[in-house]
């Protein structure tokens, strides 16, 4: 990176952590520290929300989805504007109404306190495990850009992020949530914007469109019903609600989102914002992606886009591999310049540049599948002789691809543009986390059965310190991060083995007056040992996992519940 | 839970419906679950209008991903 991309990288880090302290001065109650004394505006909640989901792993992850699996990930989120309904019209009313500071609060309001700690529990491991891997992605940054060791980086960001969000509380992280989430937007435009000026001249937008169609990067929409096929629209808009409702009706990161809201109206509004913003956002960072991979038709791309662990092939000291590895990088090198020509020539013959009577042979768009089939294969040997390399371990560099090609060809000022929204979105997911954390181990753990009579002043003191506990607990995680794949997928599939259960609990609580603790509570434990069990056992897309846990929670909470009954009766 | 809705005003005379008359509660304020959204009128016809969207960008990105599809 040049000087001007560091300057705008710092800048915008200062900035914010700056902005984040004077914003949040003078937060020394629990309700202004963590309910910003109920008086955000909607635009701020809304933006704050997205900025919450959108963490540093949706750019670094869903781009690089958009280039090697294309953009069937949209469909992920049809079922969230439904579940935005379905909270605006039914849970914001009910929480604001109880006047709780968490969700779990509200869970033993109605049902009871063992109830109450299981909720908060199985919220307390899943999101900090997420807030670990939020962590991790600007690591990955850093140790491509610097070669920085990625514990390293961690701890760095981990440091960066309580500087403001221990001091300020929830105000801090809303109000730089909002200038984090703008980052983010310019640094996708940004992003999107020059991956199509770097295009080859000849190359317009709607031949990339074509390119990235052929290759089969723009399937958007797969009407196909398969429980084993992780992305259709119907594990979409199904398993995609069930498992937003419970990200943003029962997980407190985000529920603490909009209980700082002014009033119901200004809550309802920030969730309906979501509801129309967030499906575009995704698909246009997705074609961001196919774009990317477009690009790479014209430009060879590298064999191992993890450029530490492609050095580490290269300087193997086993003679065999070293020589398997010569001819793959050949039949590499091979495969990309007949993939080049094969994409020049279809461009030239859809803008009718190239015709039968030039005498030309025309090339189709079976041709290019095929050369992209090449490409894979000749990569693939290469991803083998890795593993063989690294003892086994498995590879997957979904995570680097942009990376790799925002730093090598973006030019100056646009990287450190791209740098800062990367680590802004990475900042407001964590920082908002790691406050949601600190506020229920406060609420639903500390003031509940530790100390019930403490001072405001008390409170706050525990709740920071508790911040800087998730912070050490998120970066230990964080360590570990490396070795799970796609890190975007990582996390929703974590959230999806705990989320069904806690949105089953609260379906109860909302949906059916006459269940009981007890059949909460039984359901709850059955409902989690059935989706542990159906992610062991069974081959079913993890998005189903969200339906499976509510399901077998409502259904066996509400037989206890009538059980209980009539036992009474009898 | 009972979710309480107020329908905007229909006019006869076939012009534009007019929004909702707010409801007040019993000490004479606005309740503050019935104050209207910013525009659709009440909020049960903003939800609508939500569904209606999202429909359309459905669709949108199937004709795109049927526009893009190509075999031959």
């Amino acid at each position: 990176m040049s000087w001007i991309d560091w300057l705008v990288l710092l800048a915008s880090l200062v900035g914010i952590v700056g902005y984040g302290l004077y914003k949040g001065r003078g937060s020394n109650t629990v309700q202004g520290y963590l309910l910003a004394d109920k008086s955000m505006p909607w635009w701020a909640m809304g933006l704050s929300i997205m900025a919450t989901q959108a963490s540093a792993i949706t750019f670094i992850g869903t781009t690089g989805q958009g280039y090697s699996d294309g953009m069937r990930f949209v469909q992920f989120y049809f079922g969230l504007p439904l579940a935005m309904i379905l909270i605006a019209a039914f849970v914001v009313p009910m929480f604001h109404r109880s006047g709780v500071v968490t969700a779990y609060e509200f869970i033993e309001n109605r049902f009871d306190a063992k109830t109450r700690v299981a909720a908060c529990i199985i919220f307390l491991i899943q999101r900090g495990l997420g807030a670990g891997l939020a962590l991790y992605a600007p690591a990955v940054v850093l140790s491509v850009i610097m070669g920085w060791p990625e514990r390293f980086t961690v701890i760095i960001m981990a440091v960066i992020v309580l500087a403001y969000a221990v001091p300020g509380g929830i105000k801090a992280v809303t109000w730089t949530d909002v200038q984090q989430m703008i980052l983010i937007f310019l640094g996708v435009i940004a992003a999107f914007t020059t991956a199509l000026v770097l295009l080859p001249k000849n190359v317009s937008f709607g031949d990339a469109l074509y390119l990235a169609g052929v290759s089969g990067r723009l399937n958007a929409v797969d009407l196909s019903f398969d429980l084993n096929n992780r992305y259709n629209i119907w594990s979409g808009l199904i398993g995609g609600m069930f498992l937003a409702l419970s990200y943003f009706g029962c997980d407190q990161s985000q529920v603490q989102r909009y209980l700082t809201g002014k009033s119901i109206r200004h809550s309802r509004l920030s969730l309906i914002f979501n509801a129309i913003a967030k499906v575009p956002l995704q698909f246009f960072i997705l074609l961001t992606g196919a774009m990317v991979f477009t690009f790479y038709l014209f430009e060879a791309p590298p064999m191992l886009f993890n450029r530490v662990e492609s050095a580490r092939l290269a300087q193997t000291a086993d003679p065999a591999i070293a020589q398997q590895l010569s001819v793959v990088e050949q039949q590499y090198q091979q495969s990309l310049t007949e993939r080049r020509i094969v994409s020049e020539a279809l461009v030239l013959q859809k803008n009718a540049e190239v015709t039968p009577a030039m005498g030309s042979r025309l090339q189709t768009p079976e041709d290019l599948r095929s050369a992209n089939a090449a490409v894979l294969a000749s990569r693939q040997k290469g991803v083998e002789l890795l593993k063989q390399v690294n003892g086994g371990v498995a590879y997957d560099d979904t995570n680097y691809i942009f990376l790799t090609f925002v730093m090598k060809y973006f030019p100056i000022g646009m990287i450190g543009l791209v740098m800062a929204a990367i680590f802004a979105a990475a900042m407001s997911t964590i920082s908002a986390e790691l406050n949601s954390l600190a506020t229920s181990s406060t609420i639903d753990l500390y003031r509940r059965f530790l100390k019930r009579d403490g001072t405001d002043r008390h409170y706050v003191n525990v709740s920071k310190l508790s911040t800087v506990f998730w912070g050490i607990y998120a970066a230990t995680f964080a360590f570990f991060g490396g070795s799970l794949g796609s890190l975007i997928e990582a996390i929703n599939m974590v959230g999806s083995l705990f989320y069904g259960s806690l949105l089953g609990v609260f379906v109860l609580a909302f949906a059916f007056p006459r269940a009981t603790a007890n059949g909460a509570f039984i359901g709850l434990i059955v409902g989690e040992i059935t989706v542990l069990a159906t992610s062991k056992l069974s081959t079913i897309s993890f998005l189903w996992y969200n339906v499976v846990g509510c399901a077998v929670v409502v259904a066996v909470g509400l037989l206890i519940s009538r059980f209980e009954k009539s036992s009474r009766i009898e | 839970m009972r979710q309480k809705s107020s329908h905007g005003n229909k006019a006869r005379d076939g012009k534009m419906p007019t929004p909702p008359a707010p409801v007040h509660s019993a000490n004479g304020l606005v309740s503050e679950e019935d104050e209207p959204p910013p525009f659709c009128g009440t909020w049960p016809r903003l939800y609508a209008a939500i569904v209606v969207y999202l429909a359309t960008l459905i669709t949108l990105f199937y004709l795109f991903t049927r526009a893009y599809r190509i075999t031959e």
